[in-house]
């Protein structure tokens, strides 16, 4: 595989098939956790990293394991690396458990990992499959932020609040206040409803983009 | 197909597969476990000598099978008390330290753990100028909207808070 195409395969997940706004998978902890900023960040990362764990194991096993029994030992090696990045996080990071609380057990079920396992990790390189999981991750992580981030400046009136529990250094309270504390938040953008507006005006966002880019991306294989 | 391949390889693959993994898990549990009950130990501290500064340390009672009590934790210096009482809140269980002074006065509060809907229910389960509204109260069965007035568009999780510090409370005069 050459270079470009290394690189398409990095870049892939970030527009083109954004893992939320293209794909639609993981919808679910998407539309739970973005009620603010911070939590979208902390989500993003933690998923990231189980699914690069999970992208390169399963691809490096992806000669042993039979065609039956794939999806159960996915799911095996996906739970595992989950409860790892778990008990680590809640060891040498509490503040972020803090922070992630319920979601972090329900990367598990997060159908972003489980789908690039089954559509990417298990007909591609470990190479390769690092690289997608490492651009997935990027998309997913950078989805997450600027929903969350729509959500709580409206919402709420603050961005990046609670991001001290993510970055120790920063002062306990931070916060940046958008909105004056006197006007009264949407805050139906901080429940489900809201959730849903932002997600699909996103995604009609991102269909927009990659409507745009595609005569460029045309011209360019021709060459 | 013969029938390795079909039947016996997929059981031999996918018992290996859980055996590593389940091996590594309790790798992990074992280097991490030791350092999460130090941590959660040492955060709890930290909270109480937060609420009851002076105290200088803190003896655990033990024995006290009180209803949603977590624990009771008297002053070294025979100053107060820190109860941890919990109660179901909009989002689950929400958590509340109660510090008493010696003179039967609640001097603070602070919920501990928590998952009320955020900008709706955390203005009243992680918001520390909520919990001022405790300070000072005299420790008896409180009354939501008497004693306490509950934010509009959370009393559940008002009311919630209110049935953790009853709940302390009640705690509190069991040892006392």
């Amino acid at each position: 595989m050459s270079e470009k195409k290394k690189l398409s395969v990095l870049t892939n997940g970030i527009l083109n098939e954004n893992p939320v706004l293209r794909l639609v998978l993981g919808t679910c902890p998407t539309l739970a956790v973005t009620t603010m900023a911070a939590n979208g960040i902390g989500m993003g990362l933690a998923a990231t990293f189980v699914l690069l764990c999970s992208n390169i194991v399963i691809s490096a096993l992806r000669r042993i394991i039979p065609e039956q029994v794939r999806i159960p030992c996915y799911i095996t090696v996906i739970a595992g690396f989950v409860s790892v990045v778990q008990m680590l996080v809640k060891a040498y990071v509490p503040a972020l458990d803090q922070a992630l609380g319920v979601y972090l057990p329900l990367i598990v079920v997060n159908c972003i990992i489980l789908g690039r396992a089954e559509m990417f990790a298990s007909k591609n390189t470990v190479l390769n499959s690092a690289l997608d999981g490492i651009g997935m991750g990027i998309g997913f992580t950078l989805t997450l932020t600027i929903m969350g981030s729509i959500r709580e400046i409206l919402g709420a009136g603050t961005w990046l609040a609670g991001l001290d529990g993510l970055l120790p250094f920063l002062p306990e309270g931070f916060a940046i206040r958008v909105l004056p504390a006197s006007v009264d938040p949407f805050t139906l953008m901080t429940s489900a409803p809201g959730g849903f507006f932002v997600f699909g005006v996103l995604m009609a966002g991102a269909a927009w983009l990659t409507a745009h880019k595609r005569p460029a991306q045309a011209e360019e294989g021709s060459v | 197909m013969n029938r390795w391949e079909r039947i016996f390889k997929p059981v031999t693959v996918l018992t290996l597969v859980c055996i590593v993994v389940a091996g590594s898990l309790a790798a992990a549990n074992h280097v991490t476990g030791p350092v999460i009950e130090e941590a959660t130990r040492v955060a709890q501290e930290k909270a109480r000598l937060e609420l009851l500064p002076e105290a200088g340390g803190f003896k655990r009672m033990l024995g006290y099978g009180g209803e949603n009590v977590k624990d009771i934790c008297v002053a070294l210096n025979g100053g107060g008390v820190v109860v941890t009482a919990e109660a179901k809140g909009y989002g689950g269980d929400l958590t509340v330290m109660v510090a008493f002074t010696a003179d039967d006065t609640i001097k603070r509060i602070k919920v501990t753990e928590q998952a009320e809907t955020k900008g709706i229910g955390s203005k009243v389960a992680a918001d520390a100028v909520y919990w001022a509204r405790y300070e000072g109260l005299p420790a008896r069965q409180l009354v939501l909207n008497e004693d306490v007035d509950a934010v509009t568009g959370a009393t559940k999780s008002s009311r919630a808070v209110l049935e953790a510090v009853n709940a302390a409370v009640e705690a509190y005069y069991a040892i006392r």
